[in-house]
């Protein structure tokens, strides 16, 4: 029953797109963490304008230490935003395995997945208390990570440095930070996010999300018609805040500021 | 404790890397599950597949009847190649946190239904009771196929009874026995083909050979291209032939081919592209401008020349745009080009030739560009820079300038003008006699046809003499 009044929910949003309320402010950019209103699922936001999840609490912990400075945006702006995949355990933290293989893997930068070849080394890497420093990766989120080469002496690995060598989850998934990309969304929910900020020399690259068409237009800068996942890119070599709109629909404004 | 106790249970399995024979024979297709409770596929390249969700499991499969069981060690034996997607058609899928919904297609492909009319058409008036949520963290299992705008793109039956099992569905195949050394068949009947020129132009004659070898001999050889017999040896191993590419060219790739019938009567045929080379670049044709970089509203004359080839005709094309033809069978053509653009914009100029066997080469590129007006070239020279008090010097004053020379004038240290003249000659002027000594100064100054001017200056020492 719940699953029936889901789905009408679902289609009493399509309805409800024909509405203009007003596109909701929304300021994020790479980097910030995101959470829908109703949703308790928190999301890292990268430079391609999509979000990543992190499949299970201990993956966020690996990388953050508590849920402060998240951005709240609401459900519909949050839907705008394309899922781009899984975030994987920060690399050198922890070890990690599955259940139903023995094989304990140290985690690399990427995502890479490399089997300890003995306990000594397992102990040489992680100390004697060694064997607490392993999580369980459920079965299915074992895809989300690639196999590396052996680990065949504790020198080829050194968790610290590892651990320091990735600042943050787009550095580890190598991301271009020269990037950001906002979603086209509908005339509720307008550019998300509408208000960001890059550094001097970023390319901005826009993808329509929507399925009616928008046209971007800005000082200095225009759009063709972007239709159903078109894309439209702009790289701002000067300082300053670009206020934008979308020819088609007026009431969709947004801006680009652009920093040192 | 425990834990300590399966770890190092763990590093045992590893340190014996036993192959992985199973009590229960288990092949491809299969559900399988250790003591654990998860259960797997086991696809056709040896992995195992995860089903991350019920709902995925039971969009194939109506329980869990056939499911064998597998050691714990066997089961770690077999690497996790990934997960199982829902199966085509069955259900529509979304994630919570978006609204669009999904149909599922072959491969875990899914394709947003874009409107609820087709969702109807599709999966009836209760459709929303067909679609499942996928928790967002197995989104990233499935690609992102196109749209379904129209209830024509799919048919959730037919994508239903396509996928018949899950290694179709993931296209999963048998990976080949370790290769054992196939058996190498005496090595029998060699035929080599050649050609003198694999790029040809259009009228070039190349020469094809061919030599072939088998113990018991060679009956015969033919030479092709395309279907055209160019010419056949027989009783001998080597074969050689000439073929004129035809002048008019319909298709800029030919075949050619040589068939090979040995004594045992079997036959060998070996094949070479020949592509047609329509418009050679470089190849005797020659191209110059008198002036590559002009001035807004000039032009400049080009000239294509061939001097090594039979020339029937030389076309001069600007921006690809043919320009002028020459045809009286000179080697030289000639076009004066006015581009006509703004300051810094360019053309492109190039020259095609044809010969008298219509056989066509075309020159390199040529880029004339249109710059700023540069000022003219100004000297302004006195016969003696020491004269004596009383004497008189004569003052000359040159310029040049791409554009030619308006006027040219001579000043005097107040700028008043002393002499005035037109054009480009030179201007000489006659300064002094002085009364007292000292130094005077002079200036020369010029002004291009586009007003850009230039000035210089001298000085001239008036001395005592003694």
């Amino acid at each position: 029953m719940k699953n029936i009044i889901a789905a009408l929910s679902c289609i009493a949003l399509i309805a409800g797109m024909m509405l203009p309320l007003g596109a909701s402010a929304t300021a994020f950019g790479p980097g910030s963490l995101i959470k829908g209103e109703s949703f308790s699922a928190v999301y890292y936001f990268a430079e391609d304008g999509k979000r990543y999840v992190f499949p299970n609490e201990k993956t966020y912990f690996t990388w953050y230490e508590n849920f402060d400075n998240i951005t709240v945006v609401d459900d519909r702006t949050l839907g705008t935003i394309p899922i781009g995949g899984n975030v994987t355990y920060k690399p050198g933290v922890k070890m990690v395995k599955i259940t139903t293989d023995p094989t304990v893997y140290v985690v690399d930068v990427g995502g890479v997945l490399r089997p300890i070849a003995s306990e000594q080394i397992a102990e040489t890497l992680y100390n004697i208390n060694w064997n607490q420093q392993i999580d369980d990766i459920p079965d299915a989120f074992f895809i989300n990570y690639t196999m590396g080469s052996d680990i065949d002496a504790a020198a080829e690995f050194k968790p610290a440095d590892v651990a320091n060598s990735v600042s943050n989850i787009s550095e580890n998934k190598g991301f271009d930070s020269s990037q950001a990309a906002i979603s086209i969304g509908d005339t509720v929910t307008g550019f998300v996010p509408s208000s960001i900020t890059v550094e001097v020399g970023s390319t901005v690259t826009w993808t329509n999300q929507d399925s009616k068409p928008h046209k971007i237009k800005g000082e200095g800068f225009q759009s063709p018609t972007l239709e159903y996942k078109d894309t439209y890119q702009r790289t701002f070599n000067q300082v300053g805040s670009f206020e934008y709109y979308d020819e088609f629909n007026e009431g969709m404004v947004a801006n680009v500021s652009v920093v040192n | 404790m425990k834990f300590i106790t399966n770890l190092i249970a763990i590093f045992a399995l590893l340190v014996l890397t036993a192959p992985p024979a199973s009590a229960e024979t288990i092949s491809s297709g299969d559900l399988i599950k250790a003591s654990g409770s998860a259960v797997y596929y086991y696809g056709a390249d040896g992995k195992r597949y995860v089903f991350p969700t019920e709902k995925t499991f039971f969009s194939w499969y109506d329980n869990f009847d056939t499911v064998k069981t597998i050691s714990d060690g066997d089961l770690a034996m077999l690497p996790i190649g990934g997960n199982v997607t829902y199966r085509p058609g069955v259900r529509m899928v979304k994630i919570t946190t978006d609204p669009k919904t999904y149909a599922v297609d072959t491969g875990g492909v899914l394709r947003h239904i874009t409107s609820e009319s087709v969702a109807i058409i599709l999966y009836g008036d209760n459709w929303n009771t067909k679609v499942d949520d996928i928790p967002d963290a197995f989104f990233t299992n499935y690609t992102m196929g196109d749209p379904i705008t129209n209830s024509a793109d799919y048919n959730p039956a037919e994508a239903m009874a396509a996928a018949t099992e899950i290694n179709a569905d993931k296209n999963l195949t048998t990976p080949p026995d370790d290769p054992e050394d196939p058996e190498t068949p005496p090595s029998a009947n060699t035929v080599q083909f050649g050609v003198s020129d694999s790029t040809p132009r259009p009228g070039d004659v190349i020469t094809l050979s061919v030599t072939a070898d088998q113990e018991e001999g060679v009956d015969e050889i033919q030479i092709f291209v395309d279907e055209i017999l160019v010419t056949t040896c027989t009783s001998n191993n080597t074969c050689t032939g000439d073929y004129q590419i035809p002048v008019i060219v319909d298709d800029t790739t030919r075949t050619a081919r040589a068939i090979v019938t040995f004594i045992n009567d079997t036959q060998l045929s070996q094949e070479i592209e020949l592509q047609i080379d329509e418009n050679a670049v470089g190849n005797g044709v020659y191209i110059y401008a008198d002036r590559t970089v002009i001035k807004e509203g000039q032009s400049t004359g080009v000239t294509v020349d061939a001097p090594d080839i039979a020339v029937r005709r030389i076309e001069i094309f600007v921006d690809n745009m043919g320009q002028k033809v020459c045809e009286s069978g000179i080697r030289t053509c000639q076009l004066s080009v006015a581009p006509g653009g703004s300051i810094g914009s360019s053309v492109t100029v190039h020259g095609l030739v044809t010969d008298d066997l219509g056989r066509t080469y075309r020159s390199e590129n040529l880029v004339i560009s249109i710059a700023e007006n540069d000022s003219p070239l100004v000297t302004i020279q006195p016969d003696k820079n020491t004269i004596y008090t009383g004497e008189t010097v004569n003052v000359t004053v040159e310029a040049s300038d791409q554009d030619g020379i308006q006027y040219i004038e001579i000043l005097d240290s107040s700028r008043q003008i002393l002499k005035h003249c037109d054009g480009a000659a030179p201007c000489t002027y006659q300064v002094g006699p002085w009364a007292q000594t000292g130094s005077y100064t002079f200036y020369g100054l010029a002004a291009d046809t586009q007003n850009a001017t230039e000035e210089q200056s001298t000085i001239i020492d008036v001395i005592n003499p003694n």
